[in-house]
């Protein structure tokens, strides 16, 4: 839906509540490759910041082999600072992605008590596998898995092996206590992400919210 | 205008958009649906003002509300309706979730909350409409 004088005016203009643009979300106001004053490692993810422009550390590496095979320093064009080591600490997001998983095969134990609540949560499951997958390649690990171990807990264990409950209605009713638990998780990840980070982690919450209303 | 406040603005410009949506839709739904759509009207003016609030403090003018907005499709009845609902719940949840990169600190948890409460809102709506899937895997992206 548009303005009707905007959509007069100019059809360039992005209309008021229009189709997102479909472009990368990184930080806007840097898009020039000029200066290059703080290329860093970002040691825990796979992107690096190169003059203030996110790109992503598979990106630029195939780009530093193609031109020159000598100086393949991750996240470092200058060759200033010694290149990421491989072994560096647990990305901030691994205990969200083990807990992430920990849901989605939770939804699997209820489906195998209660198959007759397929068509509902079938479709609730494959959100968390996806959220899995695109947290798996947002730390930069196998998307099967098997994942790092995290740092701290990957949360309630005791309660995440507790076994379903043998009323269905008690079933969804434990599922919507995860889901907002989740959603708090999440909301959580995304108010401390950084930028290139706060988006996937925003969709993810606002996922497990719109669960939370489809068991309730 | 920083890039934050950028956002912010087309934040607000699709609250404008959602508002008048819901004034014209309103009209065709029943007393099941009808409380639905009063909630979710009070929910973006709420977040319009917050919005206008914020931008004015800091410095920027607030676009006001355009007079009228072109609908996608005809709204004729209450499926149409709700239809429309939804289709604004989406994509005012889109353009929060663009504001959250070029956000952090509270200006970021308005921009979640908003996002959050509009994918909330659109199951609802779609609950009521009976259509499916009830929820997008990752609320507010680009298809």
């Amino acid at each position: 839906m548009r303005p009707r004088a905007a959509a007069a005016r100019s059809r360039e203009q992005r209309p008021a509540a229009g189709p997102a643009p479909a472009r990368r979300e990184s930080p806007p106001g840097s898009t020039t490759h000029e200066t290059i004053p703080d290329a860093v490692p970002h040691k825990s993810s796979g992107w690096c910041s190169l003059g203030g422009v996110l790109i992503h550390r598979r990106a630029f590496l195939a780009a530093a082999v193609a031109v020159s095979a000598g100086s393949v320093a991750a996240c470092d064009p200058l060759g200033t600072k010694p290149a990421a080591q491989p072994s560096q600490a647990p990305d901030v997001l691994l205990p969200l992605l083990h807990r992430t998983v920990a849901l989605r095969d939770r939804y699997a134990e209820v489906l195998t008590a209660f198959p007759a609540l397929q068509d509902r949560l079938g479709p609730l499951q494959e959100d968390h596998a996806q959220h899995v997958v695109a947290l798996a390649r947002e730390i930069g690990v196998p998307e099967k898995g098997p994942f790092p171990a995290a740092s701290e807990s990957a949360g309630p264990s005791a309660a995440a092996s507790a076994p379903v409950p043998t009323e269905q209605s008690a079933a969804l009713s434990d599922l919507a206590a995860r889901e907002k638990s989740a959603r708090q998780d999440a909301e959580a990840a995304c108010l401390a992400a950084p930028s290139y980070r706060a988006a996937l982690l925003g969709s993810i919450a606002a996922c497990r919210a719109g669960h939370q209303e489809v068991l309730s | 205008m920083t890039p934050a406040d950028e956002r912010l603005v087309a934040a607000l410009q699709a609250e404008h958009a959602a508002i008048y949506g819901y004034g014209v839709l309103g009209a065709k739904l029943d007393a099941a649906t009808s409380g639905l759509a009063h909630n979710a009207d009070n929910a973006h003016r709420t977040r319009r003002d917050a919005l206008t609030v914020r931008l004015a403090g800091a410095g920027v003018s607030p676009p006001p509300t355009a007079p009228s907005y072109q609908l996608p499709f005809a709204v004729t009845d209450r499926a149409s309706a709700l239809k429309l609902a939804a289709l604004l719940e989406d994509r005012t949840a889109a353009q929060w979730r663009l504001a959250l990169p070029a956000t952090d600190g509270d200006v970021r948890k308005l921009a979640l909350d908003a996002l959050v409460d509009c994918t909330a809102r659109g199951v609802g709506l779609r609950k009521a409409a009976g259509t499916t899937p009830l929820v997008p895997a990752f609320p507010g992206k680009p298809e």
